[in-house]
């Protein structure tokens, strides 16, 4: 009975993000990074493209990608580590905070279906949603790397990067779930998307100051190796942190809806 | 007596507000319970405490023998409730919207419930139609749906009429009439429209600053409702004069000639103020029997409160 209801759960989740144009618009706008991506590279391996634009050539040497696969796809898992934290967050907050927003969470609340499988029902179709856009991410910026030619292509590579990709999926949605407590009890979407901008300032700093691991938003974009190759190497403390970071959101989101006034 | 909606002494206070204040009151099952208020009384405060939407400070609460609390499952499959606004997914249709409440429902699509509520709340031309461009009307019948589709044995409704026009509150009220008085169903139903309340409802609550002032039977209601005599004659202040002296309750109207008389409910004692005016040389010229209706009575009934 309870996987039964929990599979109607997830299909009804499903089905209002499906028929929400925020669905599109997360994949029209995280689908910008790949393309930065193919720009950047295009640019590091011809600079003569950016002739009239020095900010732009700037840019992509700031970068500091290489113009050849291994490059490229570690540049693809920076833009997922970091801007993940974002795009995440954004969709933990419309998940949970639409249904203040829309008040519709009167409606679920009274239902004969336990409020904690309603808030796994959520949870799952966060990390489907984030899984899909990241696949999606992965293989646009694999078509885009392949339309422009470029060098050094080897399959055990873009395995080894397709896998620590899907670890920094991981991550990255672990530690937005106490996202979800935000929204429940701002009852919207302000409170969350000011969360999700705070714990993004909140790794930068940490990372930039030099404790990065011992910051849970900081892990994801260490690991993927945006603080350089040395400190992509996260103990196992680190990933620890990002677990117990997103075991606490979900279970106070849980206490939330189960004990306080929504 | 067995009740099927239970509250005892139920308050509710946000910081240093008394948003409740010992409320008590109980609801029979197939009775259906008018509760009345002006906007900021408690209605909804009372209505979220009963659904478990929030948690009494004190004070319980039992709905079908089961008690509202954080750590107990609710009677919910026994209710339908509407709650303030009736809010859907805007980005989806009117079935699906209520597909969503069957399945979270666990209602069989066999005897398909949706489209079964689609036609009896008159939803058929919109059945396709997205929730946010439905008119304040139908989204209210949408609202409605959801509470009811599942055959709820108690309803819990929040201002339901709110944004139906005078045929669909009509509509509203017969249905709610049939369900009380076919299909047994408790209906614990709030609004400010007196009007609709007086005409629904078997027992009412008033509700005022978060307490509850009353709590009466229709039957009680009508006998509590004031009549009184409106009586013109051409020498006002003699007339005044002879009934205060003969003991009757009286006001006086800012015009020369009106005077209330109070407390005239037999019509025995009409005829006694009649023939004492006659007696005393105060023939009145037009005599009129008028009943307080129930705004004028919720409203005096609120004053008292107050004082």
């Amino acid at each position: 009975m309870k996987i039964r209801l929990l599979t109607s759960a997830i299909y009804i989740e499903l089905l209002k993000i499906i028929h929400s144009i925020v669905f599109w618009i997360i994949f029209a706008g995280f689908s910008i990074a790949p393309i930065i991506a193919t720009i950047f590279v295009m640019i590091v391996r011809d600079p003569s493209i950016s002739e009239n634009s020095p900010l732009l050539e700037a840019k992509a040497n700031l970068a500091g990608l290489s113009a050849d696969w291994t490059g490229y796809l570690g540049f693809l898992n920076m833009t997922l580590g970091i801007g993940g934290i974002i795009v995440f967050g954004f969709i933990t907050s419309w998940v949970f905070g639409r249904e203040y927003a829309d008040k519709t969470i009167k409606d679920l609340l009274t239902l004969p279906i336990s409020r904690g499988l309603i808030i796994t029902a959520k949870f799952f179709v966060i990390c489907v949603w984030s899984l899909i856009v990241s696949l999606w991410i992965f293989l646009l910026g694999s078509f885009l790397g392949w339309l422009i030619e470029l060098d050094g292509w080897n399959i055990v590579s873009y395995m080894i990067h397709f896998t620590k990709f899907c670890y920094i999926w991981l991550l990255v949605t672990i530690v937005g779930f106490p996202v979800a407590w935000f929204a429940t009890i701002g009852k919207g979407y302000m409170a969350p998307l000011g969360f999700v901008f705070f714990s993004m300032a909140a790794g930068q700093i940490m990372g930039a100051l030099g404790f990065g691991e011992y910051s849970p938003w900081a892990i994801p974009g260490l690991y993927s190796g945006a603080g350089g190759e040395e400190k992509s190497h996260i103990n196992f403390f680190g990933f620890f942190l990002v677990f117990v970071m997103g075991f606490l959101g979900a279970i106070a989101t849980w206490l939330q809806w189960k004990n306080a006034d929504n | 007596m067995s009740f099927v909606i239970e509250i005892e002494n139920l308050t509710k206070i946000y910081g240093k507000f008394k948003a409740i204040d010992a409320v008590s009151l109980n609801v029979k099952k197939g009775e259906i319970y008018g509760f009345l208020g002006l906007n900021g009384a408690g209605k909804t405060t009372t209505i979220k405490s009963m659904l478990g939407l929030i948690w009494p400070t004190s004070g319980i609460i039992s709905i079908s023998g089961k008690k509202i609390s954080p750590k107990t499952k609710g009677p919910w499959e026994k209710v339908g409730c509407l709650v303030e606004t009736a809010n859907s997914y805007p980005e989806l249709t009117v079935r699906q919207n209520l597909e969503i409440f069957r399945r979270l429902r666990g209602l069989k699509i066999k005897q398909d419930p949706v489209m079964k509520i689609i036609d009896k709340l008159k939803l058929t031309r919109y059945t396709e139609k997205k929730a946010g461009q439905l008119s304040l009307g139908n989204q209210q019948r949408l609202g409605l749906a959801k509470a009811m589709m599942h055959k709820p044995e108690i309803l819990i409704l929040d201002e339901p009429a709110n944004g139906l026009d005078p045929s669909g509150i009509v509509e509203i009220r017969e249905m709610l009439i049939d369900l009380a008085r076919n299909d047994n169903v408790t209906i614990f139903v709030s609004s400010h429209h007196l009007e609709e309340i007086s005409k629904t409802a078997d027992k009412i609550g008033i509700i005022h600053n978060g307490r509850l002032v009353q709590d009466i039977s229709s039957s009680e209601l009508e006998k509590l409702i004031k009549r009184y005599l409106v009586i013109k004659v051409n020498k006002k202040n003699n007339a005044i004069k002879n009934l205060k002296d003969a003991g009757y309750e009286i006001a006086s109207k800012n015009d020369k000639n009106t005077i209330i008389v109070y407390n005239t409910k037999s019509i025995k004692i009409r005829e006694e103020i009649v023939k004492l005016l006659v007696n005393t040389n105060n023939i009145p010229y037009e005599i009129k029997m008028v009943e307080e209706d129930l705004e004028s009575y919720f409203l005096r009934i609120i004053k008292q409160a107050e004082q």
